[in-house]
């Protein structure tokens, strides 16, 4: 059990900077997902934590006690690994054990904490065979296991579902967060998958070109993101933008001409409007923000996407509605855009501005 | 095949047939000629059929050798001959798994200049620096010594290239793993990368040993001792007296006994020999 | 190329490349560079002085009738024994890559002169080739022709080209076999439907594809040729009749072993080392991609 703190970390390779100044204090027992696009910096960020990366500058603690210069088995942590990294040569067993022997554990404590551990993940009937003999999602177990046997104080995933099948992924993230909530160990989790990251966080990192554009509850991001790359990124599908002008403190769409009947403070003559394909409602002529044209349809079972289109546009911009729709393409139709529901974004800092008065 | 023409694939056959004989034959003969006793093997024809004298021969030479050449019993040159393979195929194992391993896992100073070094070695087959090698040796106080024997061929680029490539293809994962795990980098080496290679040791193994047992002008100039004679160097004693007396019998049974060893190891470990000759040469 | 993780020690690498390292420099590098160092001295009868001449041992050998013999006969033993073994394997390989039965088997039955030293492969042959036992004498005194390899330096050369070649067969065997069975079945069967018959198909579209491993083989057997046929002509002919079997490497030690000229046997090995050079420079360039750095 242990409290993290990363503090004002950086790191660079020469002159190029690919982590800059991240800041965050996990609380013990936390699961904290770090979640962004590849190439991010996030994959860095968690082998930072580990000491498979030395830090540029900054500061790392685990348990109050700064780890910078420790080397990755001093630290009290494990680590699940994308691609399992289990040791071929070994059975289940030994691969459990290998850590705890170097660590000159008793015999019998550790046949011990191995079979607790096999046990907690249902893989005790496979504790002779050798990891080529697993598949995909038993061997995920045995890392998982690797990692449970050393009583961390810290787990660390690096993408540890990633070279999953679709369902297994699945299952195995509602695993893990149990037994996480279970074993109350503070967990860092990196993925690139936002419903993962949504899914399985307390708290979330998203991370873009190497720094933090915002740390918080998956709630929390997803009903105020900071920035149009946060606003973008959790959500699927991702928020719809358009480029609005302000004018006497209201809002004005340009395509349509529709002036929003909310007031706003934004005092630049343009602004980013964002929201979310659930926020948007089908409606009459008479309530109309926006007039638009079916260009695509795709039903999802449960809801179904109608992509519309507008002269001017880009973009489509998606809507959510339940169930199936009657449109065809070529349809039009028009849209309400529920007015609680509306983020706004300045259109150079990408950050978001507070509008509704 | 491709399409199914009897004829052609007779004709293979037979093609490959005499092949198989033609290669065969002087093992044969030589088979033959160890099976029969001296006066047989001075009469013209030669026999094509084996004698029955085969224990006989094997026992004079393995134990007295062959009067008049000035080579010791051949089961001396055995022994010596053993000694040298599995000291130079060990030796060149042991020592370019360890530089293998410092070249790819360590990043430190002057890394690439001990690469090209033991690079050159490739370049330096000891036939074209025999004088001064033997003069190194002798200085050491290792001439008529396994060690002399052994050691000035166990440097080897190829077997430290072959190791590099093998280490080269094992995941970083696994080393990030045993970090985390605690793991010393001597206990990674131990624990993880020779158990993973261990199929491409043995494989150069049979190559090392080959390469060893068949060693012959190197033991020619540095042994003066008979005790400290290999058996294929030997031969050429042989060879000489047949001048005067062609004991052929004995002389083709010490050619066979000095065949036998390194054929059979080819011969079962016929997999992993093929695995190992096109692995580290190609 | 290197591990993108690496361990954080600062000696030990040091140590572990430490005995590679130290047995290249005692008896690799430093011979080489006493050799390269007495090609430019000369020694008087006694061994009493020595003299700094430049390259006077080189121009020496290159006015020397029997070295410039030695080298030509190491060319023409090269070719021979290269031809003759590349050729044979070819054959025997390309049979071996047509018959779905017993492929194996004839590798099986094909691969163990491997494991046969030079020096023994040439007792093997010189007894076959007895000049009064040899059953193959016998044969061709039978039909009329005289074999005497130890007068007829013709005949000699044939000895060691034989010997020398025969045991390279099964390392030739086994690289054409491995390169034609490298080849995706599907062109071949593509070939086939396009009309072409085996033969055809062999120099159409085998030969070719296997062109690499010919180049590959090519190198191997020059370099085995020149350097580790050593002992089939110490054994078997030492060097004669008439230096009529004399490679280069034979005349290094002759010359340096028993005849104890220093100068010219170091001048000789300098120029064996040239030779090593340039064939592993062309072996690396063409043929082997994988020392990349």
């Amino acid at each position: 059990m242990a409290e993290v703190h990363i503090n004002q970390i950086t790191k660079s390779y020469g002159n190029d900077q690919i982590i800059h100044g991240i800041d965050i204090n996990i609380q013990d027992g936390e699961f904290i997902v770090i979640v962004g696009p590849s190439g991010c910096g996030k994959s860095t960020l968690l082998r930072m934590v580990a000491g498979l990366e030395t830090i540029t500058s900054g500061d790392i603690s685990i348990n109050n006690q700064v780890v910078n210069t420790l080397e990755p088995k001093d630290r009290d942590i494990a680590m699940v690994f994308q691609n399992y990294a289990l040791y071929p040569h070994m059975s289940v067993f030994e691969n459990m054990a290998y850590g705890l022997k170097i660590q000159k554990l008793a015999k019998s404590e550790i046949e011990n904490r191995v079979n607790n551990a096999a046990k907690l993940l249902q893989i005790s009937d496979y504790l002779t065979r050798k990891p080529r003999q697993l598949s995909g999602g038993q061997r995920q177990r045995v890392a998982m296991g690797r990692a449970i046997v050393r009583n961390p104080s810290v787990f660390l995933f690096d993408e540890p579902l990633s070279n999953l099948d679709a369902k297994l992924r699945v299952q195995m993230r509602l695993e893990i967060k149990k037994l996480q909530k279970r074993l109350k160990v503070t967990s860092l989790y990196v993925t690139h998958d936002q419903v993962e990251a949504m899914t399985m966080a307390d708290r979330l990192i998203v991370m873009n070109k190497g720094i933090a554009e915002q740390i918080g509850t998956p709630m929390n991001l997803y009903e105020h993101p900071q920035t149009t790359f946060v606003a973008g990124f959790i959500g699927s599908p991702a928020m719809n933008f358009l480029s609005v002008k302000t004018k006497d403190n209201k809002i004005e769409i340009p395509v349509s001409g529709k002036i929003l009947d909310i007031k706003t403070n934004i005092e630049q003559p343009e602004a980013i409007l964002g929201i979310r394909p659930e926020d948007i409602e089908i409606v009459d002529s008479n309530s109309s923000d926006l007039k638009l044209k079916v260009s695509a349809i795709e039903p999802l079972g449960a809801d179904s996407l109608i992509y519309g289109n507008s002269e001017g546009f880009n973009d489509d911009l998606v809507v959510r509605v339940r169930g199936k729709t009657e449109f065809t393409e070529g349809d039009t139709f028009h849209v309400y855009f529920k007015r609680e529901k509306l983020h706004f974004f300045h259109t150079i800092t990408r950050k978001r501005l507070q509008a509704v008065a | 095949m491709i399409e199914n023409r009897p004829l052609t694939t007779f004709f293979s056959h037979l093609v490959l047939l005499c092949g198989v004989l033609v290669v065969a034959f002087p093992l044969w003969v030589t088979f033959v000629a160890s099976t029969h006793d001296a006066v047989r093997m001075t009469q013209v024809p030669l026999p094509l059929l084996p004698g029955n004298q085969f224990l006989v021969n094997l026992k004079l030479v393995l134990f007295s050798g062959l009067e008049g050449s000035g080579s010791p019993p051949v089961g001396i040159m055995l022994f010596n001959s053993l000694i040298m393979a599995i000291l130079i195929a060990v030796g060149k194992i042991s020592i370019s798994l360890l530089s293998a391993f410092a070249i790819v896992y360590f990043r430190f100073p002057f890394r690439i200049a001990f690469f090209w070094m033991i690079f050159v070695t490739l370049m330096l087959p000891v036939e074209v620096r025999i004088l001064p090698t033997f003069a190194v040796v002798a200085n050491l106080n290792m001439l008529d010594t396994y060690w002399g024997l052994s050691i000035p061929l166990i440097a080897s680029a190829t077997a430290t290239f072959m190791f590099r490539q093998v280490f080269l293809t094992i995941p970083d994962e696994l080393l990030e793993a045993a970090r985390i795990d605690g793991a010393s980098p001597l206990r990674f080496f131990k624990d993880i990368l020779l158990p993973m290679s261990r199929t491409n040791i043995a494989a150069l193994f049979v190559i090392l040993f080959i390469y060893g047992w068949n060693q012959y002008l190197w033991p020619l100039l540095i042994t003066t001792d008979r005790d400290m004679y290999t058996v294929v160097m030997g031969i050429s004693q042989m060879l000489e007296a047949a001048e005067q007396a062609p004991d052929w019998h004995l002389i083709m049974m010490t050619a066979l006994m000095a065949m036998l060893p390194p054929a059979i190891v080819v011969l079962i470990m016929q997999k992993l020999f093929v695995k190992g000759l096109t692995e580290t040469e190609k | 190329m290197i591990k993108r993780v690496h361990f954080n020690v600062s000696a030990l690498p040091y140590i572990l490349v430490a005995p590679q390292v130290a047995i290249t420099i005692i008896f690799f590098i430093w011979p080489a560079t006493q050799a390269l160092y007495q090609s430019f001295l000369v020694e008087d009868a006694f061994g009493l002085s020595t003299e700094f001449v430049w390259f006077d041992n080189y121009k020496e050998l290159m006015n020397d009738p029997y070295y410039l013999g030695a080298f030509k006969t190491t060319v023409i033993f090269s070719i021979l024994v290269a031809g003759l073994s590349m050729g044979v394997s070819l054959i025997l390989a390309a049979m071996a890559d047509r018959v779905i039965k017993g492929a194996t088997t004839y590798r099986t039955l094909l691969i163990w002169p491997y494991a046969v030293a030079p020096a023994i492969a040439g007792a093997l042959w010189v007894f076959i080739f007895d000049p009064t036992l040899g059953i193959i004498t016998y044969i061709f005194n039978f039909l009329g022709y005289s074999w005497n390899h130890k007068l007829n330096g013709d005949q000699a050369m044939l000895l060691v080209v034989i010997a020398a070649a025969w045991k390279q067969i099964s390392y030739n065997f086994l690289f054409f076999l491995a390169g034609m069975q490298a080849i995706p079945k599907s062109l071949i069967e593509a070939a086939a439907i396009d009309g072409a018959g085996p033969t055809k198909r062999f120099w159409t579209i085998i030969f070719p594809l296997i062109s690499p491993t010919t180049f590959f083989l090519l190198v191997i057997n020059i370099v085995y040729a020149f350097f580790e046929t050593f002992g089939i002509i110490h054994a078997v002919t030492q060097g004669g009749p008439a230096n009529s079997t004399q490679i280069l490497v034979y005349k290094v030690f002759n010359d340096g072993f028993v005849g104890l000229d220093l100068g010219g046997s170091a001048a000789q090995s300098v120029i064996l080392m040239v030779i090593v050079i340039i064939l592993t420079a062309v072996q690396f360039r063409y043929v082997e991609k994988k020392v990349a750095y």
